[in-house]
């Protein structure tokens, strides 16, 4: 089954996603967890949580020989631990407002790595040719955020196939979770 | 005051859940293109939520019970039936709705706009059941989470954001 496929190599990528985010940072990077399973559609906005939970959300979606989207969430209150690690010789003397936008940008650097990482590593490994799109930043509800994924992926079986992967930063909170749902699996 | 304990029923996305208990708190959580619906009978005291995931079934064999309230054509008619088993009257009933959102705004191009389309489907429905919509919190691109209290009637909408307002 051309799924069994993709989570397999999904595996690959986050072994090199986590040796260029470790190189980058000087840290250690966990792959805490990789879940995978077939959840019902209802159930599927309470995957990250509570889903009213506020997180920055980057959000890819890839065509071609395959289909699917990858989500990448991290939670506002841990992502100074990963901005202090990407740049922590100005981080602590940036103004409010200057380390928000900096943490937008520290988003799209981890998510490109991500998202390129695994992308890169299903493509080969399935010979498959994948389109991704560029990835969308928004900040809102967990739920709501995967909830449109869903939509943007006319996904509507009862079942959904999920992968479901948490990893961490060092010793810190810091971290993300990557949401894959294949889709026409 | 004594502190009223309130029991939280939570209607997740394609489900329809329907009260008549005032203890009762009907909850939705994170609607994004999603509608959330509150009907509303005032006399009798029942309220019904529903998270409308898609406009309509389009003709699908919908065969299994727990798909059918996804669809709006067919969970909006389901729960106005279910609501009137608990003695509401659907001549009396008064509906808000909240969400239909676009979360990523411009990234897809190519794709219909599924929020709006669930806005204007649940519209249209309530229109032929002849129940007047008397609170709406709609479109935008945020999220947002809806309350009913079967107590009181009362219904807020809920964003990311913390602004929690009464519709």
């Amino acid at each position: 089954m051309k799924y069994d496929n993709v989570i397999r190599h999904i595996g690959e990528g986050l072994e090199s996603a986590r040796k260029a985010l470790g190189a980058l940072t000087g840290k250690d990077v966990e792959v805490a967890s990789v879940k995978s399973s077939e959840m019902s559609l209802a159930e599927v906005p309470f995957l990250a949580g509570a889903p009213d939970s506020v997180v920055l959300a980057s959000y890819i979606r890839y065509s071609g020989d395959l289909r699917g989207q990858i989500l990448i969430l991290y939670r506002p209150d841990n992502m100074k631990d990963l901005a202090l690690a990407l740049a922590p010789e100005f981080f602590a003397e940036l103004k409010e407002e200057e380390k928000e936008a900096l943490l937008e940008s520290v988003v799209s650097e981890v998510s490109n790595i991500l998202g390129s990482s695994t992308l890169n590593a299903i493509a080969d490994g399935t010979e498959s040719t994948l389109r991704p799109s560029p990835p969308c930043i928004v900040r809102d509800m967990a739920g709501a955020i995967l909830e449109t994924a869903l939509v943007a992926g006319s996904i509507f079986s009862e079942k959904v196939p999920v992968v479901d992967v948490k990893m961490k930063l060092g010793r810190t909170d810091a971290g993300a979770e990557m949401i894959f749902l294949p889709e026409g699996s | 005051m004594a502190e009223v304990k309130q029991n939280v029923i939570v209607v997740k996305l394609g489900q329809i859940a329907w009260s008549d208990r005032p203890e009762d708190l009907l909850v939705t959580y994170s609607l994004g293109s999603c509608v959330g619906l509150v009907l509303w009978d005032p006399v009798e005291r029942v309220g019904g939520m529903a998270h409308v995931f898609l406009p309509s079934s389009n003709g699908r064999n919908v065969s299994r019970p727990e798909e059918a309230p996804r669809f709006a054509d067919i969970g909006i008619p389901l729960l106005i039936q279910r609501m009137e088993r608990k003695g509401a009257s659907r001549r009396r009933l008064v509906a808000r709705m909240a969400g239909g959102a676009s979360l990523f705004p411009g990234l897809f191009k190519e794709m219909p706009d599924i929020g709006a389309q669930n806005v204007s489907a649940v519209v249209e429905i309530l229109r032929k059941h002849s129940i007047p919509i008397v609170g709406s919190d709609v479109g935008g691109n945020y999220g947002r989470t809806m309350r009913l209290e079967i107590r009181t009637g009362r219904t807020t909408v809920a964003t990311a954001f913390g602004v929690e307002r009464e519709i």
